[in-house]
């Protein structure tokens, strides 16, 4: 661990700062002990922009970098890990993305397709409900591998909402976008994600070739 | 209930199937409503099912990259170095270098 907490005593609870009167020494012992143990949170949402550990690892860094730097712009009693879910994506976005020179997605006409596709009825888009039995006894490699498969942006939206548990808002926060937009890359992203895992199945015979999905008649 | 009017239903329900699951409809009459027509139709019941499952699925198994011994020792560096950094510029501009002296001389933990 840290060893600088010796001069700050016990921070007091997250909801009863008053980070106007906290002490430099305060402020460190609660950095060490509210956001430091969140570097596992903040390495698998790193794992899963970079899809590789040695930019993950970077990536965490320069994370806890910035947001030791700018602790003091975090309001104690809101969402921290969103807060640093926030820094990491412009993280990301600032060393990593601009380095690999990835055209960012256009996003104009994402939302309509969107509401079109979602309108349409049970049977035209799902699948045969024995499916999702089948994909729950894939190995957890083969659902990590269809995860890293979407795009950056159904990927981190999946990611952020299902094993985060953030609210849309919190996620249109972090990803710099619309609530809608948000819901649309959810949507796509776990319809992509059901078909990557089903043609998966398939391929390796946990699924017969005729369980197609999206073709009920 | 006509054909019709149960397929208005459904897509009612569908179109907000995403929102139900991830407990973000904007209003407790909404959610009631689509609960009651999944109490009534197989169907859309299935599908909110399979999806609710998929997100469980996705939830169980990525929930669990751990963090590599040295990285996690590689970040406890760094922020300790950050730290010493920060008072040293915070010190210089204040002219108080012997504030920097106490820091190393803490790190060290001869304070103790």
């Amino acid at each position: 661990m840290v060893d600088d907490t010796t001069g700050g005593g016990v921070p007091p609870a997250e909801a009863d700062v008053d980070v106007a009167t906290e002490t430099e020494d305060e402020r460190k012992a609660r950095f060490d002990r509210d956001v430091l143990p969140l570097m596992g949170p903040l390495y698998g949402n790193a794992m899963r922009l970079t899809r590789n550990a040695d930019d993950a690892a970077d990536l965490v860094q320069s994370t806890f970098e910035r947001a030791y730097k700018g602790f003091r712009q975090y309001r104690p009693g809101t969402n921290l890990k969103a807060w640093l879910f926030k820094i990491q994506s412009n993280a990301f976005i600032n060393d990593y993305r601009k380095k690999q020179r990835q055209p960012l997605l256009a996003d104009s006409d994402e939302v309509e397709d969107w509401q079109m596709h979602r309108a349409q009825s049970h049977g035209a888009v799902g699948l045969r409900s024995a499916e999702t039995e089948v994909l729950e006894t894939l190995p957890e490699q083969a659902v990590v591998d269809a995860l890293d498969q979407l795009s950056d942006d159904y990927r981190e939206a999946v990611w952020l909402a299902d094993v985060e548990g953030l609210r849309y808002q919190e996620i249109a926060d972090i990803m710099g976008t619309p609530i809608g937009t948000v819901m649309s890359r959810l949507h796509r992203g776990r319809r992509q994600l059901r078909s990557l895992l089903a043609s998966h199945a398939r391929d390796y015979g946990y699924l017969s070739r005729n369980d197609t999905p999206g073709a009920d008649s | 209930v006509t054909g019709a009017e149960q397929a208005g239903l459904c897509g009612q329900a569908m179109a907000h199937m995403d929102e139900f699951i991830d407990d973000e409809l904007p209003t407790v009459d909404v959610r009631e409503r689509i609960s009651a027509h999944l109490l009534a139709c197989p169907g859309c019941r299935a599908e909110f099912d399979q999806e609710e499952r998929l997100k469980q699925l996705v939830r169980r198994t990525c929930a669990c990259d751990s963090v590599p011994d040295e990285v996690r020792a590689r970040i406890e560096i760094r922020i300790a170095q950050l730290r010493v950094q920060l008072e040293h510029v915070t010190d210089e501009r204040l002219g108080y270098e012997q504030v920097t002296l106490t820091a190393e001389w803490r790190r060290s933990g001869f304070d103790r």
